[in-house]
């Protein structure tokens, strides 16, 4: 029976350590101290969601934000004809509905789970509870944002720059502009794949007309 | 008889029970320690402790010397003694061993354990009247347990002292312990049983109680000498010191970590949550004597009684033995260790002291704030899109910080690749943005006006200003510095949640006009020109993108002109110039490949690739 403790006791620390882990590797919480982020862990709430069961709704007053340890979350959207139309499916360790934390705004997207599910889950009040305690925490993931946002700025001042370019003729300069340009982020490449893609299209079809 | 007896011994039991019923009442211990430390050495004073005094006493002693007395007074107090500490050497050498108040506690419930064997036996092998009795059991607990602290306290300065000569602290403890106990001993030789012997307990307890209290107080000094040290890292070679000071570790993170090893992480950390708290009481209490708006000074008043109700639940969570050490070793009236673990914990970079109500505290000596003045600067701050969530009276206070500067026409404010370390408000006059090309040359960017914020991401990163900046005209700004913004946030949770939600909302923004960038791409390669100019509407607020707009009203909300802010905004205008031209194209291609047949649109194309190449 002691040997049976141990071994549930062991089973936690890993858990525990790989929850560490997972954490330490997500933007918002890079470069939080691992004190402060087991504390953090703490205040987190295990929740486990069956095949099928929904996480939460478009346009709910958000809460909470989700960790994933195992299983698979689709998160989707509704066109107005209510057709459900898939934005993308998140395994574990990704984490979602992290910024509804602060500012409870309304969901952007629903999200089910797909597979039986286990996730970690913050919700605003745990973390406004959290916070006066490790206020560094709080400013650590500010800088982490901050980051955040100027990354995704600097993407966007290109773009601007290239619509710029287009719009005054210099298909050349944009083109070139858009070969040189590359990201580690998935979203901004992604952006970089269909801007490229539209170029072709138009070359495409103006060569058809041709 | 048989009830008389049964009587005697409830008392026996009782009486000294009720002295651990109080130990245990006053929550000594915060943690499950109680049970494996405190009765286990209240067991071992009634069993073990007790049977080897008996054997002793009764087959060694009493053949060798031959008489009751010589044993009572003499041989007993010293068996009795050391037979009582032999538990309680084990409990003080175990690794999770406190402090030296610890051990007075040991030592207390080793000696009430051995008066309830003692008053037991003497209950069933004498006849004794009810007072007898009573007084027989409330002296010799007394004594017992007083002489036992007395060995536990001396026991624990030992195993906690760095002394060279620390060898001497066991000696006496068992002496003035034995001593005690001989002489209360040998007052009953004297005296006879009877109720006078209280008298003597009462003196014996009085005078161990003292000594106790006497070697606690030197004990909890050792202790503070030690954490002295580690603060100012006196006795540390120079050498040690940088080691230390390369691996980042700031010397009040020792401290607790020295804390944490002792008394457990959970307690460790209420202790440091303490100080914060009293450092932060006594901070705002002297920020109540500084002019300021009745706003500000209720808001301030509001946090004491927060900070007072959350003192003293950290003050029961961690429990009385810890207090009496923190009391003893953070608290006590020689200030200069507390001002040294204050001014460590503020410095630290974990830390949720006031710094910046200190510092403000101090540069109040130079210059008085006028209540009215700040809450002008403060309404004006409120203005600006990251301070909008932020309380008045939080700004009221920040203004403190915030300085108002005039700059001449033309006069360079910041430049291109400087660190970001101010945000700037313009009050009168306006700022001209620039970018520099590769020749060094200026671009002129945009101009900002009155009410306009220029730097809010670089107050929360510090990074490098992406533009030059120049006064056009006479200007006067406000100015925020980071220094003084990280320090006010670090200690105001409230802040750091309205910055949080500043930043969110420019994730929100940027994601929408990178989402909104796909969704023109896809409708220009689709050919619906239409559907892709539409997206000149994808922001509201159409006063960012004109350039040269000058009204700004009292009550309006600034704008940010910082371009991590503003760029969305200025996207929405690009993509319908960019459509239309796309429009204006793809008619001409069409167009012209009617007209002419042969003539390639991507020649041209390719001209223009080869004339960026060319100048580039």
């Amino acid at each position: 029976m002691t040997q049976r403790a141990t071994q549930t006791a062991q089973s936690e620390i890993n858990s525990r350590q790989s929850v560490l882990a997972q954490l330490q590797t997500a933007r918002l919480f890079k470069g939080i101290p691992p004190h402060d982020l087991e504390a953090l862990i703490d205040v987190m709430e295990r929740k486990s969601f069956a095949a099928g069961e929904v996480l939460f709704r478009k346009g709910d007053i958000g809460d909470s934000m989700f960790l994933i340890l195992s299983g698979k979350v689709r998160i989707f959207t509704q066109d107005a004809a209510q057709n459900e139309i898939d934005l993308v499916y998140l395994g574990p360790p990704r984490i979602f509905g992290d910024f509804v934390i602060f500012d409870q705004k309304p969901r952007s997207a629903s999200a089910v789970a797909v597979m039986p599910t286990e996730c970690l889950v913050l919700s605003r009040e745990a973390f406004l509870s959290f916070l006066p305690q490790h206020t560094f925490v709080g400013l650590v993931m500010m800088r982490n944002i901050a980051e955040q946002v100027r990354q995704v700025t600097s993407f966007l001042s290109k773009v601007h720059g290239l619509l710029d370019l287009i719009a005054n003729d210099k298909f050349g300069e944009a083109l070139q502009q858009l070969a040189q340009t590359t990201s580690d982020d998935e979203a901004l490449q992604a952006l970089v794949t269909t801007f490229s893609e539209m170029i072709q299209s138009i070359q495409a079809r103006e060569a058809q007309l041709k | 008889m048989m009830a008389q007896m049964l009587l005697n011994a409830a008392i026996s039991i009782g009486a000294p029970l009720a002295f651990i019923f109080f130990i245990y009442t006053a929550n000594i211990y915060s943690d499950g320690k109680f049970v494996s430390t405190v009765l286990t050495s209240l067991l071992w004073g009634a069993t073990g402790a007790f049977a080897i005094a008996f054997v002793v006493n009764i087959y060694v002693a009493l053949p060798l010397v031959s008489s009751v007395e010589v044993v009572r007074g003499i041989t007993a107090p010293i068996t009795e003694e050391i037979g009582k500490a032999l538990f309680m050497v084990y409990l003080i050498w175990q690794p999770r061993f406190r402090n030296i108040v610890e051990g007075a506690i040991y030592g207390f419930a080793a000696g009430i354990g051995f008066a309830i064997a003692e008053n037991l036996y003497f209950t069933f092998t004498n006849a004794a009247s009810f007072t007898d009795i009573l007084t027989r059991v409330l002296s010799t607990t007394l004594m017992h347990a007083a002489a036992s602290a007395l060995v536990g306290t001396f026991l624990g300065r030992y195993r906690r002292s760095e002394a060279r000569y620390r060898a001497i602290y066991p000696l006496l403890g068992f002496l003035s312990a034995i001593l005690l106990h001989a002489a209360y001993n040998n007052s009953v030789t004297l005296l006879g049983e009877g109720a006078h012997l209280l008298a003597v307990a009462v003196a014996v307890g009085a005078l161990g109680a003292f000594l106790t209290w006497r070697q606690i107080q030197r004990g909890l000094q050792d202790e503070k000498k030690r954490i002295d040290a580690m603060l100012t890292m006196r006795g540390v070679t120079e050498k040690d010191r940088r080691a230390l000071q390369q691996m980042g570790t700031d010397a009040i993170d020792r401290v607790f970590e020295d804390l944490s090893e002792r008394f457990g992480k959970r307690i460790a950390d209420q202790m440091r949550r303490l100080m914060v708290v009293q450092a932060n009481i006594g901070i705002l209490k002297s920020n109540l004597n500084t002019p300021a708006s009745e706003r500000l000074l209720t808001a301030w008043r509001r946090e004491i009684d927060a900070l007072s109700a959350e003192m003293s639940d950290l003050q029961r969570r961690i429990g009385t033995l810890a207090m009496v050490f923190f009391r003893g070793v953070f608290l006590d009236e020689r200030q200069a260790l507390y001002e040294d673990i204050s001014r460590s914990l503020a410095e630290s970079e974990h830390t949720e002291v006031h710094q910046f109500d200190a510092l403000m505290l101090a540069a109040e000596r130079a210059r008085t704030f006028e209540p009215a003045e700040l809450e002008r600067l403060a309404r004006m701050l409120q203005r600006a899109p990251i301070f909008q969530d932020v309380s008045l009276a939080d700004l009221e206070n920040l203004s403190r910080s915030v300085r108002e500067i005039g700059f001449e026409d033309g006069q360079l404010i910041f430049d291109q690749g400087d660190s970001g370390d101010t945000l700037y408000m313009i009050e009168t006059g306006a700022i001209a943005l620039y970018r520099l090309d590769v020749s060094g040359t200026e671009r002129l960017l945009r101009v900002c006006q009155v009410g306009d914020v220029v730097g809010e991401l670089a107050l929360i990163d510090g990074s490098p200003r992406s533009a030059r900046a120049r006064a056009k005209g006479s200007l006067l700004v406000l100015e925020v510095q980071r220094t003084h913004f990280n320090m006010f946030l670090k200690s105001r949770p409230q802040v750091v949640i309205a910055m949080l939600r500043f930043l969110a909302e420019r994730v929100r923004e940027t994601t929408t006009a990178l989402e909104a960038s796909m969704h023109w791409a896809r409708q220009v390669a689709a050919g619906n020109f239409t559907e892709a100019r539409a997206l000149s509407m994808l922001t509201a607020d159409e006063r960012a993108i004109a350039p040269d707009e000058v009204v700004t009203t009292e009550a309006e909300p600034a704008v940010s002109v910082d371009t991590a802010v503003q760029l969305p905004v200025a996207l929405g205008g690009a993509f319908g110039r960019a459509a239309a031209a796309l429009e204006r194209r793809a008619k001409a291609s069409a167009e012209s490949s009617k007209a002419e047949g042969r003539t390639s649109i991507w020649a041209r194309f390719d001209k223009d690739a080869d004339e960026t190449s060319d100048s580039t």
